[in-house]
């Protein structure tokens, strides 16, 4: 009980006894009333539990309905007329440049061998290597020392 | 005391000892010098790459720019002799890797010895022939290093032989009568002849790998190869027979490694008759091979993984053939050495023509001498003749 109604609830009691001002100990009557206390709580009690089951029904509800169209749904989609689609098989490999260790395996090489015997194996050796790219002809302890210390190599040997 | 002494100069040895290995050279690994010389040299613009080639192919003599390429490439060529005469060489191949096995040193090598074989060349222009003809046996060296590998690098060995014997050929014409050196030459070609690399080593060699690779899960790789390239020799019907293959259990990867071990044992059993009975040999059992891949299914894998082998015998040939003819040619030039004349038939005991087994057809011309063979090359359809020109 909130402030508002005992205070309320005080100033009845005091007119009607004509007792002066009066105070409701609700914990005093608590004690003194436990079978009238008891009424009260089961009142509310019962109240909440309408409201949950009323919750649950409206859950369950949503649930069958969900179900429902779910199945409809899954029926449409089975039977409904519709085109087949197309069976496409991708190639196996996509086609794309072979890379310098790829033209130097083995069997890279087997296969140019007997694509057009030694003259295809050269020919593979050689896009290999030019792949790989220019490398300088010497590089002496110097040069690399020169390199280490921050001086570039054209800068020292000139 | 005499104790302290002792001890003084077992230490003092066990520190030379360590010392001088810490500092050993040559490493007793070929391979090591070769992969500084890999490092090192400097691939050639597109215009000296092709002249190298010319070069290589008698299509042009020396010129300035070659000339300059092979002086940067002084360092690289002194690293390919030193290795050269190492005689082991383990390039570090995981032969595990079985179709996937990567072979770069081969590209590097054979672009070595093209630039050795100009350094060559160039010595001869310069009448250092004694220097010549060395680069011409480190040339061949070379290709013992890398031929008995796989079948590939048995080609590839083989292109180096070629290379360095049509130069010794260039060299004995420019150079004048020089007994010592003549002599010298001979010896290094019989030692040379006795390890050159052998098909039958690097057959057995491949047979091993692609036996291990015979299974299921390599399948993708050789579909992955040969569907790549449109024109990778491996046709459609492979390629498709490669993907019904993917599905196969494990019975029948079986029965595929059976008829592959077979058919290899056949191959090698018939390495050691006459060329044209290996020639036709090795065509009978290739045309077996194609007709059973078309009749038993466990054939089908062994006829695409199979090398050209009746092929490969004819290059074993020609190589063989040639690499005789230079060693004759060199026993002519050293009987002109001795008698200021060409000889009117062909000296006792010179090595033969593979291709007949028997002696070469020698005739002299108005530049020199040719030698030519008693049979065909059966795969080529020709038979070989060698030009040796002559100095006056």
């Amino acid at each position: 009980m909130d402030e508002k109604k005992e205070k309320r609830l005080d100033e009845l009691l005091s007119r009607a006894i004509d007792s002066g001002p009066v105070h409701f100990d609700a914990d005093k009557w608590k004690r003194e009333h436990p079978t009238a206390w008891q009424a009260v709580i089961s009142r509310k009690t019962q109240a909440t539990s309408e409201r949950t089951i009323l919750r649950l029904l409206w859950q369950r509800k949503l649930v069958w309905l969900t179900t429902a169209a779910v199945v409809m749904v899954t029926i449409v989609v089975l039977y409904a007329p519709r085109r087949r689609p197309e069976l496409v098989i991708a190639p196996a490999v996509a086609s794309r440049e072979k890379s310098p260790a790829e033209m130097m395996s083995m069997l890279s090489l087997s296969l140019a061998y007997r694509r057009g015997g030694m003259e295809s194996v050269d020919e593979q050796c050689d896009k290999a290597l030019k792949l790989l790219g220019h490398k300088p002809a010497t590089i002496s302890t110097k040069e690399l020392l020169n390199q280490d210390n921050g001086t570039r190599i054209e800068e020292s040997k000139s | 005391m005499k104790t302290l002494k002792k001890v003084t100069m077992s230490i003092l040895i066990v520190a030379v000892v360590l010392a001088s290995q810490a500092f050993a050279y040559p490493p007793d690994n070929a391979a090591v010098l070769y992969h500084r010389a890999f490092m090192l040299r400097s691939e050639p613009n597109d215009e000296v790459d092709k002249m190298l080639g010319d070069l290589r192919r008698g299509k042009i003599g020396l010129n300035e720019q070659i000339r300059q390429y092979v002086k940067k490439n002084r360092q690289v060529i002194e690293y390919a002799t030193v290795a050269s005469k190492i005689e082991n060489c383990d390039w570090g191949m995981d032969f595990s890797e079985g179709l996937d096995l990567m072979m770069p040193e081969l590209a590097q090598l054979r672009q070595l010895s093209y630039l050795v074989m100009a350094d060559a060349r160039i010595r001869a222009e310069k009448g250092d022939y004694r220097t010549a003809l060395e680069r011409c046996i480190t040339n061949h060296k070379m290709s013992v290093h890398v031929g008995n590998d796989m079948l590939i690098s048995y080609l590839v060995g083989i292109t180096i032989n070629e290379t360095a014997n049509k130069c010794i050929a260039d060299i004995l014409f420019k150079m004048p009568d020089n007994l010592e050196t003549l002599v010298w030459l001979q010896g290094q070609m019989a030692g040379v002849s006795r390890v050159l690399p052998r098909l039958e080593a690097a057959l057995a060699k491949e047979a091993e790998v692609c036996l291990h690779d015979m299974r299921r899960e390599k399948i993708s790789v050789l579909l992955d190869q040969s569907s790549q390239e449109p024109n990778s020799g491996v046709d459609q019907k492979v390629i498709e027979q490669l993907r019904r293959i993917q599905r196969e259990d494990e019975t029948y990867f079986e029965k595929s490694r059976a008829y592959y071990t077979s058919y290899m044992a056949k191959a090698r059993s018939v390495f050691e008759l006459p060329y044209p009975q290996v020639h036709e040999e090795l065509t009978r059992l290739a045309e077996q091979i194609e007709k059973d891949a078309n009749e038993k299914p466990e054939a089908v894998l062994a006829h695409i993984v199979s090398p050209a082998i009746a092929k490969m015998s004819s290059n074993r040939a020609s190589r063989d053939t040639l690499f005789n003819a230079t060693r004759a040619a060199i026993d002519i030039h050293i009987i002109k050495a001795k008698t200021g004349k060409l000889p009117d038939t062909l000296p006792e005991g010179t090595p033969k023509d593979m291709f007949s087994g028997k002696d070469f057809i020698y005739e002299k011309t108005d530049s020199g001498f040719v030698l030519k063979c008693q049979e065909k090359d059966l795969d080529k359809n020709i038979v070989h003749q060698y030009e040796f020109k002559v100095a006056k």
